[in-house]
């Protein structure tokens, strides 16, 4: 046996001096009786039929002195060895993914898992501290370690699923890491199964206990939505909308696509099983606005029947080019989006009428009028480049950025550039010697940097060259955001760039009439995941907004099939129940209750009766 | 001591003996002996000498024969009361038994009777001569308010100092008959000295069942100053009741074997009206030949 407190068993040095007392104090109360005799015969009668009943004498304070001890016991805190079904700390990692709303069984899996959480809870005993991780897009602390479970329960019964893909790995990592220092822990998964990294949790956690809630069904969901320019009509924009049937058979699924409140298109379309189907949808308009894709019949999951794309209404974008060479001018000339404007120099407040301007053999000002594209500066504003270097050699680059799409670096040779990093910006080519192409924020303006100039390499002679200057255009005046920035999918985090100087914040107001606000610091304002699938408003200083639509289109998320991972056979045992210690506060208490009207009865009827 | 109106309900009753009296003065008994009373007791011959005016002249007129006609004589009888005054007599058992004393005092002596009152510890002490007449009921009452119970008991050793019984005596024993040493040799020497022994048995009713006494305790003999410890409680209690009522048995079963009459006397209860129901009891008793055994209170 061992004790959480063990302290309190100094109270036992209290047993000698009240033993003391007690024979100490023993005075019997003396009576006079006319004669002894009938009392003789009865004590003698009863020593020869009672051997032990000299102890009853002293019963009352035997049971006085147990009491004592067992109180002493009580608050030593006693456990013995032995397993439990919860360690003395818990925590509850509850799977807050989109799927876990899907109504199989009803009302939905996430209110199983909230039940199945609620009953455990109940099991807690006093001493225990529990914590639940709601495991989201991002782990989410719901309750952070306490002992107070009405509290635990509160929160519990507060908090609600979220609508992205929710990452459980990252959950349990972040549970395991706030309970290293606990010896006595016990982890619990909550479920429904849809997590691809499960298998992984159960194979690498195997003290966590695993329960999986919900069942198999079928679904229909939007996997992908887009909004992409034309390639055949100048300003106009077609819709790609992904489906995709999980489980069931082949069946047909009614579609009605709306931009705003005009239905656009109603149609039905067979769905077969386990394989994507795509629907193109052209003739959206020139107003812009938002568009939503809706699956009509519903199923087990409401969340992927619809999709929504913010459709910006088009305009062609003013570009300010200053100093720019023939190349750089034809290059522009290509795209109806831009309309280009020569000059060989301009104030940022003539800067400020412009959706970009791209600056070429001129000097960047300190403060520009708008965000910028600068080919081979020397330096930005105030603050020198790098020194130049002869023929970097370029090693990698990011191709996921906007302003790298189909652009291929690979064999640039380029004679001269000012190669290396510019403090605080992101390097989107990197070279031998350096960055040669990188984007930040330079005078409270979203900002790219060509750190050659293109004259000295031979960039301008590749079929990379116009691509990347509409590219990067494109992205600093916002046209790139039609069908990307603005229609993301629900659970990526958000960043916002060149919205403000720093110290200024941008609000962002969610699906469901929350907001946030989040400062801008380093020019950048950011973030957490965007947990709920919708709309969201951003806004910033100046006035400006945005408006930014968030779809499920998960895979994962939208295959209900449930699945039940294997437990390591080694541990099985080890899930039921944590190897610890059992406390025993409960039945000492008990016993010390019943001793105590034991006492009492005892005392009653010895004395009273 | 008594209420008058006791006194004169008393003064109808007396203790009979189951044996004539034998003694030495005129008194209100029948007699052994023939004597003046006007109750025919038998016949004999006629002798010279004889008191002409008892000759029974009916039968001389059948039998051609005189006869004597012989009476009863009324004689006087001795009541000795044995107060046991040993210190477990006290309180409501002491009243008691002074009262029952100067009741059963009373009484003879309103039968003619010469009564002879001694106090019992350890030893026997007399009140002073036997006495006679109603007059000497003063210097008996005055005896019994001068009195308080102490010492320890011993039954046997009082009783051997008792003068020896007359025919037709009686001896009255108030006692509670807690004595250490048993009672059954006093009783068995008292029953066997001659005349006739009554045995009114004192008792309290508290102390066979001490319900006021709970806890550890240390219980001091009012005699013998001998201690004992002991924890009492419902059980104890109980053990106690059990006991008593033994003890009562063996007395009760003492007394029928020796033809003892035995009374008992609650001293928590009306003592006059139940000193009446013995004496009466006790006549009723004498009328049937046998000893009145009337221990009714049972613990």
């Amino acid at each position: 046996m061992t004790f959480a407190n063990p302290a309190a068993l100094w109270l036992l040095a209290t047993l000698a001096p009240l033993t003391a007392l007690y024979f100490l104090k023993v005075r019997r109360k003396r009576v006079q009786v006319p004669t002894l005799l009938l009392w003789s015969r009865v004590v003698e009668n009863r020593r020869l039929a009672r051997p032990f009943d000299r102890f009853r004498r002293h019963l009352l304070f035997l049971l006085q002195l147990l009491a004592l001890l067992l109180l002493t016991l009580a608050l030593a805190g006693p456990s013995i060895p032995g397993n439990r079904f919860l360690g003395r700390s818990v925590v509850w990692i509850v799977d807050g993914s989109a799927s876990m709303q899907a109504r199989s069984p009803s009302p939905s899996r996430f209110e199983l898992a909230r039940q199945l959480l609620l009953d455990e809870m109940g099991r807690l005993e006093g001493g225990d501290e529990a914590m639940v991780v709601l495991a989201g897009p991002e782990p989410k602390v719901v309750a952070s370690f306490t002992r107070d479970h009405d509290r635990l329960a509160a929160s519990v019964r507060a908090m609600q699923p979220t609508g992205a893909a929710g990452s459980l790995e990252s959950a349990v990592d972040l549970a395991y890491a706030l309970t290293r220092s606990r010896a006595e822990r016990s982890l619990v998964v909550i479920t429904d199964g849809s997590d691809a990294s499960l298998q992984r949790i159960a194979e690498a956690h195997p003290q966590a206990r695993i329960e999986v809630v919900g069942r198999d069904t079928s679904n229909v969901a939007i996997t992908a939505i887009d909004l992409r320019r034309s390639p055949t009509v100048d300003l106009e924009s077609e819709l790609f909308v992904t489906l995709r049937r999980f489980g069931g058979d082949t069946a047909p699924v009614g579609i009605e696509v709306t931009l705003g409140d005009t239905l656009l298109v109603s149609e039905t379309v067979e769905v077969p099983a386990d394989r994507p189907t795509a629907r193109v949808y052209r003739g959206l308009g020139g107003e812009g606005g938002l568009v939503t894709v809706r699956l009509t019949g519903g199923d087990a999951l409401a969340l992927d029947d619809e999709a929504v794309a913010w459709l910006s209404p088009p305009r062609r974008r003013r570009v300010l080019c200053v100093g720019c060479t023939a190349l750089t001018g034809r290059a522009l000339a290509v795209d109806p989006r831009f309309q280009v404007t020569a000059a060989s120099s301009a104030s940022p407040a003539d800067e400020a009428t412009y959706d970009a301007v791209l600056y070429e053999r001129a000097p960047v000002p300190p403060r520009p009028g708008a965000p910028f594209f600068a080919l081979g500066p020397d330096a930005l504003g105030e603050t020198p480049l790098p020194p130049p270097v002869d023929w970097p050699q370029v090693t990698t680059w990011k191709k996921t950025h906007p302003a790298l799409r189909f652009v291929e670096p690979t064999g640039l040779a380029v004679g001269a550039a000012r190669a290396g990093a510019i403090e605080g910006w992101e390097p989107l080519v990197d070279s031998d010697a350096g960055a040669l192409l990188s984007t930040g924020i330079h005078g409270g303006q979203r900002g790219v940097v060509l750190q050659f100039e293109p004259t000295a390499s031979d960039l301008p002679m590749r079929v990379a060259w116009p691509v990347l200057v509409l590219n990067t255009v494109g992205w600093l005046t916002g046209e790139e955001a039609r069908g990307t920035e603005r229609t993301v999918a629900a659970g990526a985090p958000l960043l916002r760039q060149g919205w403000g100087a720093d110290g200024e914040s941008v609000t962002l107001e969610r699906p469901d009439g929350t907001t946030l606000s989040a400062p801008i610091r380093d020019g950048v304002a950011r973030f957490g995941a965007l947990d709920q699938v919708g709309v969201y408003s951003l806004s910033g200083p100046g006035g400006r907004r945005e408006r930014i639509a968030a779809n499920l289109v998960s895979d994962v998320e939208s295959d209900l099939a449930v699945f039940r991972p294997t437990p390591p056979e080694q541990t099985a045992v080890a899930r039921a129940s944590v190897a610890g210690r059992l406390p025993i506060l409960r039945p000492v208490l008990l016993l010390l209750g019943l001793l105590l009207v034991g006492e009492w009865w005892l005392y009653q009827r010895r004395y009273r009766d | 001591m008594l209420d008058p109106a006791f006194l004169s309900r008393l003064e109808a009753l007396a203790l009979r003996s189951r044996s004539r009296a034998a003694g030495s003065r005129q008194g209100g008994h029948r007699s052994r002996r023939r004597g003046q009373s006007l109750e025919f007791a038998d016949h004999r011959e006629y002798v010279p000498g004889d008191d002409i005016r008892h000759l029974d002249w009916h039968l001389y007129a059948r039998l051609d024969a005189l006869f004597v006609k012989l009476f009863e004589a009324r004689e006087d009888r001795t009541v000795q009361v044995v107060l046991d005054r040993s210190a477990s007599m006290g309180g409501a058992k002491w009243e008691a038994a002074r009262k029952a004393a100067a009741a059963v005092s009373w009484a003879s002596l309103c039968s003619l009777d010469r009564v002879q009152l001694f106090v019992a510890d350890r030893g026997l002490a007399a009140e002073g001569r036997p006495a006679r007449g109603r007059g000497a009921i003063h210097r008996i009452f005055s005896f019994l308010k001068n009195t308080d119970p102490a010492g320890a008991t011993d039954l046997l050793g009082a009783t051997l100092g008792l003068p020896p019984a007359r025919a037709g005596a009686i001896t009255i024993l108030l006692t509670d008959l807690w004595d250490p040493a048993g009672v059954e040799a006093a009783l068995t020497r008292l029953a066997h000295r001659g005349g006739e022994l009554h045995v009114l048995h004192i008792v309290d009713r508290r102390e066979l069942d001490p319900s006021h006494l709970a806890g550890d305790l240390t219980l001091v003999d009012s005699e013998t100053g001998e201690e004992l410890s002991v924890t009492v409680d419902k059980d104890v209690r109980a053990s106690l009741r059990a006991a008593a009522a033994q003890y009562f048995e063996e007395v009760d079963e003492l007394c029928r074997r020796r033809g003892i009459a035995l009374f008992r006397i609650d001293a928590a209860d009306h003592v006059e009206e139940r000193l009446i129901d013995w004496l009466r009891a006790a006549d009723e008793a004498v009328r049937r030949g046998g000893a009145s055994r009337l221990g009714a209170l049972r613990p």
